[in-house]
């Protein structure tokens, strides 16, 4: 049996506001929340390294069915503060109802 | 006088040219490190240089010792757009230029510094070559790129030291 309680509830916890825009589709707005971010030493293989956050996005597949590499989604990093971009880079884990996607912040180019 | 201290110190006087206001692609050469392996954080420089010493190979014939000294310049630097290999490739060959071209100019009667060139130290004959390159693609969720170039110093020197 699966005893997963259903993505709502987290979301009613801990999601923040966002507008989701999935390329070449009209944004969305909807509600997101972060997971704790994991510290991690990058480049991968490499003698002199940084310690970086690798920041993962859960969002409600019931609001955004497809989360391709490339979406962009506005939403603050913590409750209060100010909104800037991120950009989908990796798929983390896609689950029954929401995706875990690892973003970067968003550069212009 | 240690011949293997010059030539290191020589070679991070080359990487030390790599900065933005010489023309190049980074200011990695303004953080060049040297026998150790930190990590570093936010408010650290976005770009650096390091300099990784293997183990010697050593051959004793009579009074000398010739002896090879394995050398890796890795770098890493802000790659986190779409062209993320470009910058990498860019910065692998800033290593090179800085390493082996930059500052060249053996004619030091005409203003040009005799120190900077391929036998390093000036006292080593071609006594470096570059042996191999490696890259560390940015992985998902990484703002960072990096890559490495190996050289070797080939160095004689008399039993002893000098």
């Amino acid at each position: 049996m699966d005893l997963r309680p259903n993505i709502e509830a987290a979301l009613d916890a801990f999601a923040l506001e966002a507008i989701v825009t999935v390329p070449d589709m009209p944004e969305v707005e909807t509600r997101v929340f972060w997971l704790p971010s994991q510290t991690v030493e990058v480049p991968a293989g490499t003698e002199v390294t940084r310690a970086e956050e690798r920041r993962v996005l859960v969002l409600s597949k019931v609001d955004v069915p497809q989360v391709p590499r490339g979406t962009i989604i506005q939403i603050a990093e913590y409750e209060g503060g100010q909104e800037s971009l991120w950009r989908v880079d990796s798929m983390e884990k896609p689950d029954f109802d929401h995706h875990r996607v690892v973003v970067v912040p968003h550069v212009e180019t | 006088m240690s011949r293997r201290k010059d030539a290191l110190s020589d070679l991070v006087s080359r990487l030390a040219f790599i900065t933005i206001a010489n023309d190049y692609h980074s200011d990695a050469g303004e953080t060049i490190i040297l026998g150790e392996n930190p990590v570093f954080g936010d408010a650290d420089p976005v770009s650096a240089l390091g300099l990784v010493i293997g183990n010697t190979v050593e051959e004793t014939q009579g009074g000398q010792v010739l002896f090879m000294l394995p050398v890796t310049v890795w770098a890493f630097q802000k790659g986190v757009t779409t062209d993320a290999l470009l910058g990498l490739e860019d910065l692998i060959a800033d290593i090179k230029y800085a390493v082996e071209i930059e500052g060249r100019d053996q004619n030091a009667l005409l203003g040009g510094d005799a120190s900077v060139d391929r036998s390093l130290t000036g006292t080593l004959p071609k006594g470096l070559t570059r042996v191999g390159t490696t890259v560390s693609p940015r992985v998902g969720g990484s703002e960072y790129i990096g890559g490495s170039v190996l050289y070797e110093l080939r160095f004689r020197e008399a039993w002893g030291g000098e």
